[in-house]
């Protein structure tokens, strides 16, 4: 046992070389960036990464939570639509003050969580197609916020979520900061956190171990609502105007951020989504800024997702090799 | 007469384990024969030998006296063998005859070539006319009862070329009534010729069905022997099946002083637990004994709040709890160790000490909210090396460790809870014997603090830790009686035969 409590706190070369392989990565992609713009990455633009950071992120980082406990959403990036163009509606043609604009904007984010959470655990739904249907249906809803028209932002105050800043940082980064640090210490040092993990590996023993299944699913499908309604108000507050279509491309990227988290660090994490979005935000940006079209971003990024894949499977692979195969038992006999 | 299939000197083995030992089995053309044993004496193993599930490690298989080679399950089809699992699998949605030729519908090659509905109904009809059984091929077979299923399973293997059919448990699904139309259908068979092997844990239909029947034990065939006018000595089947009790596996049975702790009372499910009342008490151990099927894993989660109950009172000392979830359980000091190990028993993934506080996660919680994470590895690291659970650390995740250290650890996250009342449903399948030993040791050390209720289909088990034993059958409590009163043999009959 004095061997245990040596080794408890030394991470296998195993469990650290994929954080090296992605970290050495990272650098690569912006030294080759540099290379080819030596204006990529300075100072001025930094902020201008960060911010499609912080958005990609939130979005991921709510629904790395649905992915830890075991589910599919294929509804947050409409619900994302949805809650952007809400919250523009709420502004301009209600006149709600933009702070409370906030507050219903994520409450309204939250509510089609709840949705999608009852319907997939307490009836049963299978998630994959009641999470098309629900986000279709929040799609649909934004329509009726905006008249199939833009609703533009004209005062300053209501593009202030986007670009006000504090101690020079922009906002949008500043709650990036709190709330993933937030999501992360939920996630790995509370309580709650360990519900959630158990729900994912194993929901049967989850519930023979006293924990409320139905009710972690539910909190796991609205957390996922409430962050990827701050990517909506983000990005269409910078944007200047809101649109129902704002947030309609970022699925392929937040699913990226997740499995490139999960390949990096053995399970689908908050910390793993982060590192996983600065990868492919930096990328996305990086093109867009060598003037190539938008959708090559969205190319190269399905692409990094089917690599992410790759890598967590070969790890998957690996796990099963380490149970002795039928054969090997036989030679034994 | 010659033999049908002679089986020779197999061998199989699962990670160390014999599942078959140098095993025997032969079979006459038109014999029908009954395959007995308790759980895990490798009958299921050598049907699926014979059936080409499982590679043998040693032995050979002959069929009409010739050596023959089966290593696929397309191997043991070509030469005429066919199986009827206990619960047939098919396609609920389809019919009859679209079940009855399933995979076999065209002989076209083709990758899109269109069925022939009209043709195979006809060749099903052609079927039926050979055997002739009452039953509708038109209907979609989720409409169907229990007993047509079952023919409709058996007609699918009579399609193809059929020489030797095997029945896995075939009337554990069936009432009474049908259970004669099944012997009907055997009966035809055999006169046609069909060699069959029936496994069973019911001995009045191998008095009623079968020319023989062979016992098998530790894997390894005990007895064969043929059935003279419907004659059967039960006593001697259910001695030749036990065997040698294995004295040594069983911790000594201390007595404590005892107190009623929790008490269930006249428990309705479904139908699989009917009317059955149990009270544990504080240092005694309670064991219920019931053939798989019986109702005993239903029974286990009833009790645990994890499965829906019609009728029943739950009262832990002295007081009526409303049992609507595990978590009251666990709430009110009670703890399941479940039989599904695999399903239901530890979190695949996740660490040795993720696994062995969740169930008590409070107990590590700081100021309410964080994980003390020193606390978790301490309290973790004494649970670990009071079970023995050989891991090089704690960090390891479960479902890399064998077997019998993972049931270890779950039974550590049941000690972590501090429970009052101890449920363990089939603790010890799959486990190795140190496992089985470490796991009987705990139960009786358990039983100085706490009520202990096993729960399981092995009599040995139940017999040898327990210090007040039930015997459960079709859903309901058959006998019981203090462990003195009563022995092995007397709680296998009780299961086995229907009163």
């Amino acid at each position: 046992m004095e061997l245990d409590k040596k080794t408890l706190n030394k991470k296998s070369f195993g469990e650290v070389l994929p954080v090296i392989v992605f970290s050495v990565l990272l650098v690569l992609i912006i030294v080759v960036f540099r290379i080819m713009m030596p204006g990529f990455l300075q100072s001025s633009s930094v902020y201008s990464i960060l911010r499609k950071i912080a958005s990609i992120s939130l979005a991921a980082t709510g629904l790395t939570f649905i992915i830890i406990i075991g589910k599919v959403d294929m509804s947050f990036h409409l619900i994302g639509c949805s809650a952007g163009v809400c919250f523009c509606w709420l502004m301009v043609n209600v006149g709600i003050h933009p702070v409370i604009a906030v507050v219903l904007t994520l409450i309204y984010g939250g509510l089609w969580g709840v949705i999608t959470g009852i319907l997939v655990s307490k009836l049963k739904f299978p998630d994959i197609i009641t999470s098309i249907a629900v986000g279709s249906i929040a799609y649909g809803s934004g329509y009726l916020f905006s008249n199939a028209a833009y609703i533009y932002l004209h005062q300053a105050s209501e593009k202030a979520i986007a670009y006000a800043r504090i101690a020079t940082v922009p906002l949008p980064i500043w709650i990036m900061i709190v709330v993933l640090g937030i999501c992360y210490w939920i996630m790995e040092k509370t309580e709650v956190g360990r519900k959630f993990y158990s729900v994912g590996a194993n929901p049967k023993t989850a519930f023979l171990s006293g924990i409320n299944v139905s009710r972690i699913i539910i909190i796991a499908f609205i957390l996922g609502g409430v962050l990827v309604s701050f990517t909506g108000m983000f990005m269409n507050a910078e944007q200047g105007f809101g649109a129902v279509n704002t947030t309609l491309s970022i699925l392929p990227q937040c699913y990226s951020a997740v499995f490139i988290g999960w390949a990096i660090f053995k399970k689908p994490c908050i910390h793993g989504t982060i590192f996983g979005a600065s990868l492919t935000s930096i990328i996305t940006l990086g093109m867009a800024q060598m003037s190539l079209p938008y959708y090559w971003g969205n190319l190269v990024n399905a692409c990094i997702l089917i690599i992410a894949l790759m890598i967590s499977l070969l790890k998957y692979n690996d796990r099963e090799k380490m149970v002795p195969p039928e054969k090997s038992k036989k030679e034994e006999a | 007469m010659s033999s049908f299939i002679e089986v020779k000197n197999v061998t199989k083995q699962f990670s160390g384990m014999k599942a078959l030992n140098d095993a025997d089995f032969s079979l006459d053309k038109g014999e029908v024969r009954a395959l007995l044993g308790i759980n895990g004496a490798g009958k299921s193993t050598l049907i699926k030998v014979i059936s080409g599930i499982y590679t043998r490690d040693k032995g050979e298989i002959l069929i009409d006296g010739e050596q023959v080679a089966i290593d696929k399950p397309q191997d043991a089809i070509d030469l005429g063998i066919s199986t009827v699992y206990q619960d047939p699998q098919m396609i609920p949605s389809f019919t009859g005859y679209e079940n009855i030729y399933l995979g076999s519908e065209n002989s076209s090659k083709l990758l899109f070539s269109t069925l022939n509905r009209k043709k195979m109904r006809a060749k099903a009809i052609e079927l039926l006319k050979e055997f002739p059984m009452e039953v509708d091929i038109d209907k979609p077979v989720y409409l169907l009862p229990a007993i047509e299923r079952e023919i409709i399973a058996i007609l699918r293997a009579l399609s193809k070329e059929c020489r030797l059919l095997i029945l896995d448990e075939p009337t554990s699904i069936l009432t009474e009534k049908e259970k004669h139309i099944l012997f009907d259908l055997i009966r035809l068979l055999k006169s046609k010729g069909v060699s069959i092997i029936y496994i069973t844990h019911h001995l009045d239909e191998v008095r009623e069905i079968c020319d023989s029947y062979s016992i098998f034990r530790n894997g390894k065939d005990i007895v064969h022997e043929r059935i003279h006018d419907g004659k059967v000595d039960m006593n001697k089947i259910v001695e030749s099946m036990l065997g040698e009790s294995l004295n040594e596996l069983y911790p000594p049975k201390v007595k404590h002083t005892t107190e009623v702790v929790y008490e269930v009372q006249n428990v309705v499910a479904g139908n699989k637990v009917d009317d059955v009342s149990l009270t544990a008490k504080k240092g005694e151990v309670l064991g219920i004994f019931g053939l798989v099927g019986s109702g005993i894993d239903e029974l286990s989660k009833v009790i645990y709040g994890s499965m829906n109950y019609e009728k029943g009172r739950f009262i832990k000392d002295g007081k009526e709890i409303n049992l609507k979830s595990p978590k009251v359980a666990l709430d009110n000091g009670i703890f399941l160790v479940p039989g599904n190990r695999k399903e239901e028993g530890f979190l695949p993934e996740l660490s040795i000490s993720f696994n062995t506080t969740i169930a008590k996660i409070k107990k590590i919680v700081f100021a309410g909210i964080n994980v003390n994470e020193k606390k978790e590895t301490e309290d973790t690291q004494i649970l670990v090396s009071k079970m023995d659970v050989a891991t090089p650390t704690i960090r390891k995740h479960v479902n890399e460790l064998s077997g019998g250290n993972q049931q270890k650890v779950v039974v550590a996250k049941g000690l972590y809870t501090d429970a009052d009342v101890y449920i363990f449903c089939e603790p010890t399948v799959g486990v190795d014997v140190g496992a089985k030993n470490k796991i009987y040791q705990t139960i009786r050390e358990l039983c100085k603090d706490a009520a202990v209720i096993i729960i399981s289909s092995e009599p040995e088990e139940i017999y040898g830790v327990s210090d007040y034993i039930m015997v459960m059958h079709k859903g309901r409590i058959v006998m019981e009686k203090a462990d003195k009163q009563t022995d092995v043999k007397d709680m296998l009959v009780h299961a086995i035969i229907d009163e």
